[in-house]
């Protein structure tokens, strides 16, 4: 007997985490885009290898891969990864966060949700609680698209901007997301 | 003397001038130049899931060549192909984005394919970026 009870309980987990899943959005190919801009020079770079995935309670994560930034020049790609990011040690950065008023969105009816996520940046060995503002979008297709632009402090995250090129970075970092996610 | 000097500061600059020039304008890594590690997608897949740390310590950063099926072809949004190879079960697999002028003809999914390219780690997929087919 206990094992029939057993079995169903198995069952009915299996079911129950299959159709929640079924609920999730995904992608693998999610844009970021990041870009420092001072007076003496122009950083710009875009990553489309970001894995993202949102479930329908409003829980998500970002999992970007470091090296996956290309610049416009190599030697800039070069610094970034070997001198600030460290990529070979740290090679990807997550986001992972709630949706804290999911309510507000109707993922059965198009349109664009202006939305508040809270969560936990990861950054080469550094871990901070902070607040992203964004967009979701659902399209026609029931596709959505996860829209946000926030403000990163190099500093923040023990990426150290050494005296020498100190003008040509900026203290904050902009950056874009623009990621499309399918069910 | 002094102009010796001076042609040899001159030199020295123009020296200094031609590599700066040389380093800001270097071109990015080419899979062409490379001498990529042949690995096959489900091999691949199963070592990063098994052991994320270790399989980047073998992998990251390296040129592979990785062979398997076909799984799903598509565009990203800033327009490369990207050829999605299926790894050792229906989840995992191999993310290969082509680099520019290398996506010459469209993989049918389904088929074999073998492509190579720059690892650049793992998200939920291993990541290949900078690919060509090779077959």
């Amino acid at each position: 007997m206990r094992t029939i009870y057993a079995v169903i309980a198995a069952v009915v987990l299996l079911l129950w985490s299959t159709l929640s899943h079924a609920q999730d959005y995904t992608t693998r190919k999610g844009q970021v885009q990041f870009s420092s801009s001072t007076s003496a020079e122009l950083i710009e770079a875009t990553n489309n290898d970001v894995a993202a995935r949102l479930s329908a309670d409003g829980k998500g994560l970002f999992i970007i891969p470091v090296k996956s930034f290309r610049f416009k020049k190599a030697l800039m790609q070069e610094h970034f990864n070997e001198n600030y990011m460290e990529s070979d040690h740290y090679p990807k950065a997550t986001y992972n966060f709630t949706v804290t008023d999911i309510e507000r969105v109707d993922l059965n009816t198009p349109g664009r949700y202006s939305v508040r996520t809270k969560g936990t940046m990861a950054i080469k060995d550094v871990k901070r609680d902070i607040e992203v503002p964004g967009y979701i979008v659902v399209a026609d297709d029931k596709t959505i698209r996860i829209e946000a632009d926030f403000s990163v402090v190099p500093a923040d995250y023990n990426i150290v901007i050494p005296k020498l090129v100190e003008n040509k970075i900026a203290r904050t970092i902009k950056v874009k997301v623009n990621s499309s996610l399918n069910k | 003397m002094k102009k010796a000097i001076i042609y040899l500061l001159l030199l020295c600059a123009l020296l200094a001038a031609g590599a700066g020039v040389y380093l800001w304008n270097k071109p990015h890594r080419n899979i062409e130049d490379a001498r990529p590690m042949p690995v096959n997608a489900a091999e691949l897949s199963a070592a990063f899931e098994a052991d994320e740390a270790g399989a980047n310590r073998k992998y990251l950063n390296q040129p592979l060549t990785v062979s398997g099926i076909v799984g799903e072809v598509a565009d990203n949004d800033s327009g490369q192909m990207v050829v999605f190879i299926r790894g050792y079960d229906d989840l995992s697999g191999v993310q290969c984005t082509l680099r520019e002028g290398a996506a010459n003809g469209k993989p049918a999914v389904g088929n074999q394919v073998t492509i190579s390219g720059f690892c650049n780690g793992y998200t939920t997929v291993v990541i290949l970026d900078d690919c060509k087919f090779v077959r």
